[in-house]
Order: structure tokens, then sequence, then C-alpha cells
């Protein structure tokens, strides 16, 4: 699969959140605002590719060679909390205007399973190491365009008449349902 | 605690699914058919009984500052078991739910209740509060991929059940479905909590 | 403080050591399970039955050097299996590829074709699939895999949404990716035959 190819159906045509469902907690948790949900995909982004290089070396370089790919799930889950524990250490230390952007968004990022699931993907699809750097991007864009489009939509949604049941979590889904209905119109894109 | 009553708070009062919304990811992902929603509930309720019961056993020892880690490295230590159990005895259920095992991990509901109950409760209470959790989450996404399935496909548990003049709503099974279908079907328990409050009130 | 910390260090590395041999033990008590559980999927007597029914046998094939150039010229194949009967006659072969194009989930597929010695189809069998259940997954059942049944490996196969031409299938209706993935699976399979083991 060549590279662009690649990029464009992680990102849009298998959007991480419209067709593969990870990482639906903040999805629906973070998006009541354009700015935060902006927030929240940057830092997401960020701590996505740092991740996949981490594993994607260990998984070479330890997990493999010693036959112990069995420690796979709990190596990677450490190495995800342990990394964003630091980004977040380094941040505030280095950077206290990105800190104070992304900051709050760190802690939650370690329960997010768009990563784990996207550095578990890049080794279960046997992806190269460009393969898995281009896809360690694009997932997390596609993560960042949904949400932000997503709070935009919300913030609509807010204002609008809603029955009372519907309320808050339900017709958010709803209106998630009838936007990943346009994402599909993606799947038609040859590449 | 009364047991049977820390039991039902898990299945129905406090649902992880329909109430507390958490665990969404494999909730929406794998129930595009009952025997996948069936499956991926037993793999949750084993994990997120074992590890109560290892987390309550524990509670003692665990110093408090590292006890997230602690909780982390005996959560993906049962995931891991249970993935290995199913790619071994359970081979197309493990195809179907595919990544979504090891991501049990980091599904929200074994976390939470490792933090808020097992660790401040004694084993047998844990041992409830893990069952009547992860049958909660069994009955959630049982329902939802029921519904879906019959919808979407016209079978139940790959039987047919609906006349073959029913043509299947096909976006049911499709991404947008899933979002669709959950978020009515918590519409309608949302509705059937506030009518019951109505009822209490009078 | 100081001390506190590497109490702190001592414990986490003891909690991971017992997680990796409890993990250990689990691994090498289901270990041969699971190879056996990914053989009988990929080459048990079930697939040897949807490949090529009657099919009692489903060996390796034995000239390895003709197994060598195939893999070397297409690197969508990945195995070739000869089909015998109860008293060993040879029924055809079970030529196991990847699809040229994806599936619905971005993936090859993998799938064993059966075809005569003649090169009449006869059956077959998708390995590894990524397509959602209840909608891609209707291009496993029959109802879409017997078109494929009876056609001869001469005449390539293109996919239809309606009214299918005599070289053409009908796609599964809302699932075209899965339909095509599966046809170029089979297209592949067909040439390989064609070029090497063709008589």
């Amino acid at each position: 699969m060549n590279l662009f190819s690649l990029f464009i159906t992680a990102s849009v045509v298998n959007n991480i959140i419209f067709s593969q469902f990870l990482g639906i907690c903040p999805f629906l948790g973070v998006s009541k605002k354009i700015d935060t949900a902006a927030g929240m995909g940057l830092a997401v982004i960020f701590v996505i590719v740092l991740s996949s290089l981490i594993t994607y070396l260990v998984q070479i370089f330890i997990l493999k060679p010693f036959e112990i790919e069995y420690l796979q799930t709990i190596a990677f889950i450490l190495i995800i909390a342990a990394l964003v524990q630091f980004v977040e250490m380094f941040l505030k230390k280095s950077s206290p205007g990105l800190y104070k952007a992304l900051g709050i968004y760190l802690p939650l990022i370690t329960t997010n399973c768009a990563v784990l699931g996207v550095v578990l993907l890049n080794i279960q699809k046997d992806y190269t190491f460009i393969e898995s750097m281009v896809n360690a991007v694009a997932t997390p864009v596609g993560f960042l365009l949904a949400i932000v489009l997503f709070a935009g939509v919300r913030e609509k949604v807010d204002s609008a008449d809603v029955p009372e049941s519907l309320k808050g979590s339900p017709i958010a889904l709803v209106a998630a349902g009838l936007m990943s209905i346009a994402f599909l119109g993606f799947s038609g894109l040859s590449i | 605690m009364d047991k049977f009553k820390i039991f039902k708070n898990g299945l129905l009062k406090e649902n992880p699914i329909f109430v507390q919304l958490v665990g969404m990811c494999s909730a929406l992902a794998i129930t595009t058919s009952a025997f996948n929603g069936i499956g991926m509930g037993v793999a949750v309720i084993f994990v997120l009984t074992c590890s109560n019961i290892v987390i309550s056993a524990m509670r003692k020892i665990i110093p408090d500052e590292i006890r997230i880690p602690v909780f982390v490295i005996i959560i993906a230590t049962f995931v891991t078991i249970i993935d290995m159990f199913m790619h071994a005895f359970t081979f197309e259920l493990y195809q179907a739910l595919g990544v979504f095992i090891p991501l049990i991990v980091v599904n929200c509901i074994i976390l939470a209740r490792a933090e808020a109950f097992a660790f401040k409760n004694g084993i047998v209470d844990s041992i409830f509060d893990g069952l009547g959790m992860g049958l909660g989450y069994t009955f959630a996404i049982t329902l939802l991929s029921s519904i879906r399935e019959i919808l979407g496909n016209g079978t139940l548990f790959g039987f047919s059940v609906l006349p073959d003049a029913y043509e299947p709503m096909m976006i049911i099974i499709q991404p947008p479905g899933a979002f669709i279908a959950l978020g009515l079907l918590i519409g309608l328990v949302n509705y059937l909590i506030r009518k019951k409050e109505a009822k209490e009130v009078k | 403080m100081k001390n506190n910390f590497v109490k702190l260090g001592v414990m986490l590395c003891l909690v991971s050591a017992i997680a990796a041999g409890v993990l250990a033990f689990t691994n090498s008590a289901t270990k041969d399970r699971i190879l056996l559980a990914e053989e009988l999927a990929s080459s048990g007597p079930d697939v040897a039955q949807a490949v090529i029914p009657g099919a009692i046998s489903f060996e390796l094939y034995e000239d390895q050097a003709l197994i060598d150039k195939i893999k070397s010229e297409n690197e969508r194949f990945v195995e070739l299996r000869v089909c015998k009967d109860e008293s060993g006659n040879i029924l055809g072969y079970g030529i196991r590829v990847f699809s040229s194009d994806n599936g619905y989930g971005g993936n090859p597929e993998e799938m064993f074709l059966g075809v005569s010695l003649e090169g009449e189809i006869l059956g077959m069998k998708v390995v590894a699939h990524d397509e959602t259940a209840g909608l891609g997954t209707k291009t496993l059942e029959p109802n879409f895999q017997n078109q494929f049944i009876g056609r001869n490996t001469d005449i390539e196969i293109k996919v239809s949404k309606n009214n299918p031409k005599d070289d053409e299938i009908q796609a599964v209706s809302g699932a075209t990716r899965s339909s095509n993935s599966i046809t170029s699976a089979v297209n592949n399979a067909m040439s390989i035959f064609n070029k090497y083991l063709k008589k």
C-alpha cells in the first residue's frame, strides 16, 4: 500500500471514531466546546506518535527476540502510562504554555483506548516502521477532525429543543451516528 | 452491605453502559451480532471479577502512591490470560472480537471498579460487585447487539427470526447504526427511569 | 524519602515479575492449543471439505522448487495444497492466496480456492477476513460464494452490482468492497493455476 493512500485510509476512510470506535470516551466527554476538543485532539496526536515509536522499537528489539510477545498488552499499557506521565512532567518544566493548553487532557489519555488500539494494530497489521509512523500520525489526525467537527455540532444541539429523555449523551450519540453516515461516503473513495 | 444489593446495583441502577456511560468503545464496535455481545460480556465478567478479587485481597499491602500502576498490571495480566484462552478455545469469537480483547485493559469500567470499590471493600463484596457490574455490562451489550442483529440482519444468534419479506436495515449493522441504536436505547432507559421516579414521588 | 522511592520501586518490580510469571505459565499451558486452533482454522478437515467437497486429505504440495518459483513471482501466493479423496485419487488443488483489493477493514482477505485438475472451480474458503459481522460477512456465505463454483479458470471474473452478465457475479448489496476483495482473491488464485498448474 502506498503511504498516501495509507494516510487517507487511516484518517478518514477508516476513521478512528466513526468506523473503528476507538477513543469514544474522550470523544463524548471532551466535545462540548470546540477549543477544548481541539486541545484534546492535539494531545492525542502527540501521545500516539510518541508511543507508536517506542512500542514499535520495544516490539522489534525486546518482545520479538526474546519470544515474549504474550507480554505485549501489559508492556504497551505500562509504556503508555509512563510516557504520559513523563510528557506531563517534561511539558510542565520546559513549556508551561503548551502544558497549560494540553496538560489537563494528558492524564485522561492513558485510559484512552485509541492510544493502545493504534499501537496494537500497528503490530497486528504487520506495518513496517515507516508505515506505522504514517498510521500513527494519520489516525489521530482523523480523531482531531472528528472531535472538532463533532464539538461544532454539539454546540448547536445544546441549544436545540430536545425531548427530556434524550438530552445529553443520547442525542450526542445519535448526532455522532448521523456524522458517521457522512463519513461512510469516504469509503467510496478508491485509492 | 447487603450482598444482593451490591449485585443489583451494578446490574441496573448503576449499569455501566446505560447509566455510567463507560466502556462505550467495545459496546459500539463489537455489537454487530448477539453472539459477539455475549462473548465480550463473558470476557469482561472474568477480568472484572478476578481483578476485583486480587485488588481487594491486596488492598492492605499496596501503597497508595503506586496503586494505579499496580491496578493496571493486575488488570492487564487477567486480560492477557483471557486473550490466550479465547485464542485457544474459541477461535472464531477471538477473530470476531479482534483488538477489542486486549483493549479490555483500558475499558474504564474495570479501573473504575478497582479504584472505587475493590480497593475499599472486602473480597466477598468485591466479587459481588464484579459480577454485578460485569453482568450489567453483558446485559447492556447483548441487548444492543440483539437489536442490531435483528433489525440489521433479520437474525438472532444466527437464526432467522423475521419473515423473509423483511428487508434488513443495513445501516443498523454498519458503524452509524451503532451510535444511533445506542443513543436511542439510552434515551429509552432514561425515559423509564424518569417515569419510575415520577411514580415514586407520587 | 529516598528510601520510600526504593521501596515503591521494588514493590512495582515485584508485582510485574509475578504478573510476568503467571503469564509465562498460562502461555506455556495454552501455546500448543493455540497453534492447533490456528492450524484447524486455516487448514483443518472443515477447510478441506469446503475447498473441494469430498476431499479427505489436504497435504502441502511436494515440489518445493515450484512453490519457491511461484512465491518469488507472485507475492500474494501463500501456499498450495493437494486434495485427495479416500482412495487417494487427486481431486484438485487448494490454492491459498491474498486478495489484491482490500476488504472492508482495510486488510487483504486470505482464502483457499479449490480448483479441479481440469480448471473448474470446486469450492472456496476464506481463512482470514476483516469484515463487519452481518454485512461484509455475507460474502462468506454460500449464497455469494456459490456464484463462483463451476466456473472455469480461463475467464477472469468481474463484479456487478445488479444483473450480472456471464462473466460477472452479483455483489452483496451494501458490501461491494468486500465482494470485490473476495473476487480479486479468486482471480489471483485462478491466474496461479493457469500459469503454473494447468496441464
